[in-house]
């Protein structure tokens, strides 16, 4: 299994891409640049022919148009001058290098560190050599059957959604607090109903070697941490576990955001609610959603694609209804004069 | 991105617009605007600026060679009103509200009178003409659409719509209908009875505004998810159809807030169009080239409408609530004004059409 891109470039990979003097973006490969250059920055603006280079389209200027160029289209402030010749990488002064170079390495580290703020895993490559990054779970048939029957038990006492408290402290141990090779069973807290069970799937995940052999006890942990380093084995438990937890988190936290902001004509939102997403936010379980949502008969529509958030989201009614609805506009009657 | 180049940094080279000749309509409505609407007769020298407002009033201003407006006329309405249209020659201006009526009023003498009923608001009113005859069309919340030839009080015709109607445009023949549920309809107004055609908005979310082209070829698009789509009327000019985006924030961390698009209006010369959205800010785009020509900086408040005047010399937008963000937007020292901005002659023009060599 080779290793897995997981859409973050390295840093080196950032570092050879190409790129522009003139607006600093950075292009995939040399060609691209080029043509970027061309059409951006070396196109004449009375015939649309591109050049290769600021000084090729000032003598055109000169020549065709009878014209002189001051600057270089579409660049940034400090970087219109024609009196470096450019053609792709070529001509970029060192120190601008330098500069970009830098900037590149900095944004690397800190969109890493936000990553790693929001997602908490751990940096790449350090997981092996903080103690066990991945737990395996394992259940015999027997005690899964046990905690199906105290699930329902559970359910059927409680009711409807679960206190979410007893879950955080456990839920996030994993990378913190807890003692290394911790005894298994205990280490996964049951999920509460309604969250994916995701701990008896995923050891199907594993690649073979790695998982326990079915019913018997469970063997010492492999000998993952001694060969260290980046060779964090593929599939391990951390990612999956908290990249989802963190995308839950963000979701919440936006849709908390957006039902005490936006919830306008829906009726007010209840305290307990948002400190109960909150909450759940905290230990990184999905919360029973559709209810709420339901509720709210669809209005708040969910925008699927992470990562936008619509001002106004209602789907079904114009603000101009909804405005229309006060009681200081509602129309009453033929009677009425304004 | 934050870098040595803040993101902002990089977009401000040329496109980026300035806001400095913008001049404050006096004596504005008291309420939020809801529309705009230039007299488009060219003969006539004179600008006059009606707005609508949820003040239940539509004011008429004569725009001056300095910018600043004159009051001129009101028409007054049982509730507030939604959209305001000129008549052709300039003489007339026709508003609609939530009192379901639409009202004429003739500037000469200053007489104002009913001309429609529906059993619902009026979203739209919009005045055009059939064979020299003047007629208009409104749009409702009551799921229909009525012509009125202003003779009767009875409706001159009626269309039955799938949904509530949001919006509506009149370009020569081309009336274009957008209803709640994303339904766009298309009447061609040589054959008013029936719906030319009836398409799904492109767009997947509530559709905010409708405008027609200035060569009625096709229309423009936008919804509350800060899109905008290019929709060709017949099907030979499908290929030409498309969607951008538009009247988002930079995304911060991962999350980018999303604005509806409140108003679209084609320049009357060139062709090009603005868009303006609840964010704020409001561009100029070049269908053809698929270009932003300019963009402006946030203007203090969402912008509610906007319309060119006849030359296109003068774009107006109305800043004010729109109620994107519930009722706990609404401040009372939200800003509620209308801006004159004169267009500079190379805001708004088309770039000229380059062959690539």
């Amino acid at each position: 299994m080779g290793k897995k891109k997981r859409g973050h470039p390295d840093v080196e990979d950032l570092l050879g891409r190409p790129w522009c003097y003139y607006c600093e973006r950075d292009f995939e490969d040399l060609k691209l640049l080029i043509s970027h250059q061309k059409a951006k920055h070396f196109k004449c603006d009375r015939c649309g022919k591109r050049l290769n280079t600021a000084g090729g389209l000032s003598v055109h200027m000169n020549q065709v148009h009878k014209e002189n160029l001051t600057s270089v289209e579409n660049a940034l402030p400090n970087r219109q001058g024609l009196d470096i010749e450019i053609f792709g990488m070529e001509g970029v002064p060192e120190e601008i290098i330098q500069q970009h170079n830098q900037r590149i390495i900095q944004n690397f580290y800190t969109a890493q560190a936000e990553r790693q703020a929001a997602t908490g895993n751990p940096p790449r490559g350090l997981s092996g050599d903080q103690g066990p990054t991945k737990k395996i779970k394992y259940e015999s048939p027997e005690e899964l059957k046990k905690r199906l029957a105290e699930h329902r038990a559970r359910v059927k006492a409680g009711g409807g959604i679960p206190a979410p408290a007893a879950a955080p402290v456990d839920g996030l141990s994993p990378a913190q607090g807890n003692p290394p090779f911790p005894p298994p069973q205990q280490a996964f807290p049951y999920p509460p109903p309604g969250v994916p069970a995701y701990p008896p799937a995923a050891t199907g995940t594993y690649p073979p070697s790695v998982s326990p052999p079915p019913g018997g006890s469970f063997p010492p942990l492999p000998a993952r941490p001694t060969v260290g380093g980046p060779t964090q084995p593929p599939g391990g438990a951390p990612p999956y576990f908290y990249n989802g937890a963190a995308a839950t988190a963000d979701e919440l936290v936006a849709n908390a955001a957006r039902q005490g902001g936006g919830g306008g004509g829906g009726g007010g939102v209840r305290g307990d609610d948002i400190d109960q997403l909150i909450r759940m936010a905290e230990a990184g379980i999905k919360p029973a959603r559709t209810g709420e949502e339901a509720r709210e008969g669809g209005v708040q529509a969910e925008k699927k694609k992470k990562g936008s958030r619509m001002v106004y989201a209602d789907t079904e009614v114009s603000p101009e209804e909804r405005m229309a609805g006060l009681a200081r506009y509602r129309w009453v009657g033929e009677g009425v004069v304004a | 991105m934050a870098g040595l180049f803040g993101s902002a940094a990089a977009a401000t080279s040329n496109t980026l617009g300035d806001l400095k000749q913008d001049v404050e309509l006096g004596s504005p409505p008291e309420d939020s605007i809801t529309a705009l609407a230039f007299n488009p007769n060219p003969t006539d020298p004179k600008d006059f600026l009606a707005v609508a407002s949820w003040d239940k009033k539509v004011r008429i201003y004569e725009i001056m060679s300095n910018g600043q407006g004159q009051g001129k006329a009101q028409i007054e309405h049982a509730g507030p009103v939604f959209s305001v249209d000129f008549f052709k020659d300039g003489q007339k201006v026709i508003s609609a509200g939530a009192d379901k009526q639409a009202k004429v009023l003739d500037l000469a003498t200053g007489q104002t009178a009913q001309v429609a009923q529906h059993d619902q608001p009026i979203r739209c009113v919009r005045y055009f003409e059939v064979n020299g005859t003047p007629m208009a069309v409104t749009g409702s919340w009551d799921k229909t659409v009525k012509y009125w030839d202003f003779r009767s009080s009875a409706p001159a015709g009626v269309l039955e719509c799938q949904e509530r109607v949001y919006t509506m445009d009149v370009r020569d023949n081309l009336l274009v209908i957008g209803t709640a549920d994303r339904y766009i309809n298309v009447v061609n107004l040589k054959d008013p009875a029936k719906f030319y055609k009836t398409i799904q908005s492109p767009l997947k979310w509530q559709t905010r505004v409708v405008s027609c082209f200035t060569d009625s070829q096709g229309f423009a698009i936008g919804s509350i998810e800060g899109r905008c789509a290019i929709q060709y009327v017949e099907e030979k000019d499908a290929s030409s159809n498309f969607s951008f985006k538009c009247h988002r924030d930079p995304p911060q961390g991962n999350v980018t807030n999303v604005y509806a698009v409140n108003g679209i209006s084609f320049h009357p010369q060139h062709g090009t169009f603005s868009t303006a959205g609840s964010d704020g800010t409001f561009h100029f785009w070049d269908k053809d080239a698929k270009h932003r020509l300019k963009g402006y900086p946030n203007v203090g408040g969402s912008i509610t409408a906007t319309t060119f005047n006849k030359t296109g010399s003068i774009f107006a937008y109305a800043i004010s609530y729109d109620w994107s963000k519930g009722y706990q937007g609404n401040t009372a020292n939200y800003p509620n004004k209308v801006m004159l901005h004169p267009v500079q002659p190379d805001e708004c023009k088309p770039r000229p059409s380059v062959k690539k060599r």
